[in-house]
């Protein structure tokens, strides 16, 4: 298939309202004659800035899943939840349905966003470890859709905190993890966002030829 | 003139744009990406849920999300807004900025801006920060989780089901109802309109200008 | 390509239109609930805080505080709360507010639920039509709301003693009311204390009725014994009062509400019938120790009065030393005459009627009441062998003349019998009733272990029964203790040890019915 990319035309396609127009001055700022959006032909420094925010998850990865999310105080007990005992709670509590929706949003879905993205970043990046575009743009427009979702235990922790609140006899509040993992789930959008699916077919077509 | 040139977004690939029957839509002949949807019912559908999901949004705000009854001991309940604060109070800035932000402040602006491009629009204008609530809406929109939300109050409830009463705050009808709507606007609103009317009010404006 | 369905392009304005709706709805709901908005002003706005704290009436929310300031002088804390509607009826020049923090002072631990979900503030309605926006919130919780039926009555104690606002008043140990509120009286010598009795134990409250402190545990030793009285293990620890009238007296009149009564320092001055009698004086040329002012003056063990005092005197002329025991004395008790004998006793002057007891024996002795406490009381009774004498009219108060008992004598007994009560071996007694029972739960801990849970209950049940005889069994250890007194009530004891043994019985007899069950369990029914 000998299809002709905008860029090859010389021609750059607005991502905001998806105008293709010829840039009139290559180097400048460019910005879309329509809306006004600046324009760029690939996301710039794609890879770059999706190295960076990835990296930056991957390290507050760590504390996102060590440090409790969600530090409970009764005057009988007191706890603190890590997303995954939090989740363990939930399944021996006999609600195996939120249990199951929790560590998939939670626990497996950023690590198969972490994984994925590094996954497409080397792809871009090394030939040896490509991935097939088509297949590669399914997996970015997978982690577009369900990455959103992780943000679901943070949320709950931040309802429960509002609403358990008496100092004295029971108190929920938000756990450092919570910040770690809020971060973890921000950096992920961030990178999701700064990567540039575009780069993916430009290797394939290189290697085509 | 000739099919205007459209651009994949997702490899680039350039194609012609060809009008589409009602309720169609195009892809990408390369990888298959939804490139753009025939209008459904045109801008006042879009007019219409944009309005409605503004009402929703002040009521979702407006009414506690949840609510913790322990019987004689008392009650408790927190809005979306509360929750933030309370969140804040606990010394958790950051985490309680990122609820505002995805919980409230995303949502507000997409709505926003939509309700700002389409109303004029609708009604023969042309605003004048168009381009900018253009750029806004989809930026917004990404960070925008109000459907994540809803699902951490149902996470929340029954988080705490065992421990006391919990309901639901009446918000949540609102919630559930905005995000419907929400969705909705995402597969019936096509950018491409937004400017085939712009210029359409644009021309007939200078038309109108002319004839004076 | 799909065809999409096609609908009306106008159907779509539906949805903004029930959003509107339900947005409408809502609002007007909110604006209609909307009642008035007040003010209300405390010293402290502790645990209060803004859009949380509620305002309850009946444990029901009537309103929320919206924001909390400082007064203009910076004395105190203005609380403005948002009501509810149906409130605002409520609102009027009485009403009264106060903020319910968790306490644990006076009557019982209060407000406890507001350990869960924060202060809020509670309301009392007012009567008064004329309404009001602003109030001035009472700084102690108002006990006595004006919807609980009951009576507040007056009293006038010598001191408050641990009684505090709140303060439980039991009334034949139920709880029947609280202390409202207490102040000094104006003149400084008594204290004022405001209850609150509930209905219906306020038409309990008589003329005749008797208050007294029912603070902690009520020891009486005297020389009829040990009497132990309280009236709940709360008044042991936070104090309280108790009312009832004197047993053997009718029902008084009824009496109206706000009428002061006196409060007495115990039971067994509240219960004291009202002095009468005369007073004698009783010299004695023995030992009178243990012999207290209030020790019972009693004619053949029926009490006919009390000692007043005791003093020492020297008489010059016999050249003795002398102990003058001031009594008082209801001698007119003796002149009953016996029910059925007919007749009005003949009106005979008291002197005259002394003169004549004496004269057939009356005289008065120091007895020992009770050996373990080695109380004494004062005898009344007919020695027609005793030496004549007479009334001593010439001093006041006159005195009565006395008998030297046989103390001296008895002591010598008492203290042989003491010395042998010594040898009993009470603390070993104890001591082994305790191990066999240690025993006896080791066995049972074993039987459970081994047996079927059928059988569990009955095992609970025994051993429950078994706590309680260690418990028992501990009291007998301290009744035996040397200092102990001894004329507590065993009747307690003898009935749970009487349990305990017929629990065992009817395990024993399951099991010997059953013996199989030890190891098969019980056998199910057929169905």
């Amino acid at each position: 298939m000998t299809a002709l990319t905008a860029r090859e035309a010389g021609l750059v396609a607005c991502l905001a309202c998806h105008l293709v127009s010829r840039p009139a001055q290559p180097r400048a700022s460019m910005r879309c004659p329509r809306c006004r959006a600046p324009l760029h032909s690939r996301k710039p420094r794609a890879l770059g800035r999706t190295w960076a925010f990835l990296i930056a998850a991957f390290i507050l990865y760590i504390p996102a899943n060590v440090l409790p999310v969600m530090d409970s105080n009764s005057l009988f007990m007191s706890s603190s939840d890590t997303i995954l005992s939090g989740v363990r709670y939930l399944w021996k509590s006999g609600s195996p349905v939120t249990a199951s929706i929790i560590f998939f949003a939670s626990i497996l879905e950023p690590m198969l966003k972490l994984v994925g993205l590094t996954a497409l970043a080397l792809s871009v990046q090394h030939c040896g470890l490509r991935i097939p575009a088509r297949r590669g743009a399914q997996i970015y427009r997978m982690i577009h859709v369900v990455g959103r979702w992780s943000m679901t235990d943070l949320f709950a922790a931040g309802i429960l905190a509002a609403l358990v609140q008496s100092p004295t006899l029971a108190e929920i509040t938000v756990g450092p993890g919570a910040l770690a993992f809020g971060l973890v789930v921000v950096l992920t959008m961030l990178a999701s966002l700064s990567f540039d699916p575009r780069c993916l077919y430009d290797t394939e077509r290189a290697d085509c030829g | 003139m000739a099919d205007p040139l459209i651009a994949c977004p997702e490899c680039d690939t350039l194609q012609r744009e060809i009008p589409l029957p009602r309720g169609g839509h195009a892809e990408c002949c390369h990888c298959g990406e939804m490139l753009y949807r025939s209008a459904r019912g045109g801008l006042s559908h879009i007019v219409a849920l944009s309005i409605a999901a503004l009402i929703l949004f002040l009521i979702a705000n407006a009414l506690p999300i949840a609510a913790l009854d322990l019987g004689a001991a008392g009650y408790a309940e927190t809005t979306l807004a509360g929750t933030v604060a309370a969140v804040r109070d606990q010394g958790r800035f950051l985490v309680a900025l990122m609820i505002l932000w995805t919980g409230i402040v995303a949502p507000a602006l997409e709505i926003g801006a939509m309700v700002y491009m389409t109303v004029p629009l609708w009604l023969g204008h042309c605003p004048e920060y168009l381009s900018v609530a253009f750029r806004i809406a989809p930026m917004a929109r990404v960070w925008s989780l109000m459907d994540v939300f809803m699902l951490a109050v149902a996470v929340a409830l029954v988080k705490l089901g065992d421990l006391a009463t919990v309901s639901p705050g009446p918000a949540l009808w609102a919630f559930g109802a905005l995000i419907v709507v929400l969705t909705l606007i995402g597969t019936l609103f096509d950018p491409r309109e937004i400017w085939l009317h712009a210029e359409a009010n644009k021309a007939g404006r200078m038309v109108a200008e002319a004839r004076q | 390509m799909r065809r999409g369905p096609r609908w009306p392009s106008w159907l779509i304005w539906l949805v903004p239109i029930v959003a509107l709706t339900f947005g409408a709805y809502l609002g007007l709901r909110a604006l209609a609930e909307r009642g008035p908005t007040i003010e209300i002003t405390f010293k402290t706005a502790e645990g209060i805080e803004a859009r949380k704290t509620k305002i309850r009436y009946r444990n029901v929310d009537v309103g929320e505080v919206r924001a909390i300031r400082l007064s203009k002088d910076r004395r105190s804390a203005v609380v403005t709360a948002q009501m509810t509607r149906e409130a605002s009826d409520l609102l009027g020049e009485d009403t009264k507010f106060w903020i319910v923090r968790p306490r644990v002072s006076g009557g019982s631990v209060s407000g406890l639920s507001t350990l869960l979900a924060g202060s809020y503030i509670g309301m009392d309605a007012g009567k008064s039509e004329n309404t009001k926006r602003e109030f001035v919130g009472l700084e102690q919780p108002a006990i006595v709301t004006s919807d609980v039926p009951g009576r507040t009555f007056v009293l006038r104690a010598d001191d408050l003693g641990s009684l505090d606002v709140g303060s439980p008043i039991y009334f034949r140990h139920i709880q029947a009311g609280q202390v409202a509120k207490y102040e000094l009286a104006p003149d400084g010598r008594a204290v004022v204390l405001r209850i609150f009795v509930n209905a219906p134990y306020d038409q309990m409250v008589r003329r005749n009725t008797r208050f007294w402190h029912a603070e902690g545990v009520d020891i009486d030793v005297s020389a009829a014994g040990v009497k132990v009285d309280t009236q709940s293990i709360a008044s042991i620890l936070i104090g309280g009062l108790a009312f009832q009238a004197p047993p053997d007296e009718p029902e008084g009149p009824a009496v109206e509400a706000d009428t002061t009564f006196r409060l007495f320092a115990n039971r067994g001055q509240a219960m004291k019938p009202p002095e009468s009698g005369l007073l004698f004086t009783l010299l004695f040329n023995e030992s009178v120790r243990n012999l207290a002012p209030g020790a019972p003056v009693d004619f053949r063990g029926v009490v006919i009065g009390e000692v007043k005092s005791i003093g020492i005197e020297y008489d010059p002329v016999k050249k003795r030393a002398f102990v003058p025991v001031v009594a008082r004395i209801d001698i007119e008790r003796l002149r009953q005459r016996r029910a059925g004998s007919g007749g009005e006793p003949p009106r005979l002057d008291p002197k005259m009627f002394v003169d004549r007891m004496v004269e057939r024996g009356l005289r008065a002795q120091v007895r020992t009441a009770s050996l373990v406490t080695s109380q004494l009381y004062i005898a009344l009774d007919f020695f027609p062998d005793a030496p004549k004498a007479k009334v001593d009219w010439t001093r006041t108060p006159p005195e009565l003349p006395t008998l030297t008992g046989s103390l001296q004598e008895l002591t010598v007994t008492i203290g042989n019998i003491a010395k042998k009560l010594d040898k009993v071996p009470f603390d070993q007694i104890g001591n082994n009733l305790n191990a066999t029972l240690k025993s006896a739960n080791a066995v049972l801990d074993e039987l459970e272990r081994e047996t079927v849970p059928e059988l569990k209950g009955t095992l609970e049940e025994a051993r429950r029964t078994l706590d309680q005889v260690g418990k028992a069994a501990g009291s007998v250890q301290q009744m035996a203790a040397p200092d102990a007194p001894l004329q507590q009530n065993l009747g307690g004891t003898l009935d749970e040890v009487s349990r305990a043994a017929a629990s065992f019985r009817a395990l024993a007899d399951y099991l010997e019915r059953h013996p199989e069950s030890l190891l098969r369990g019980k056998k199910k029914d057929a169905p």
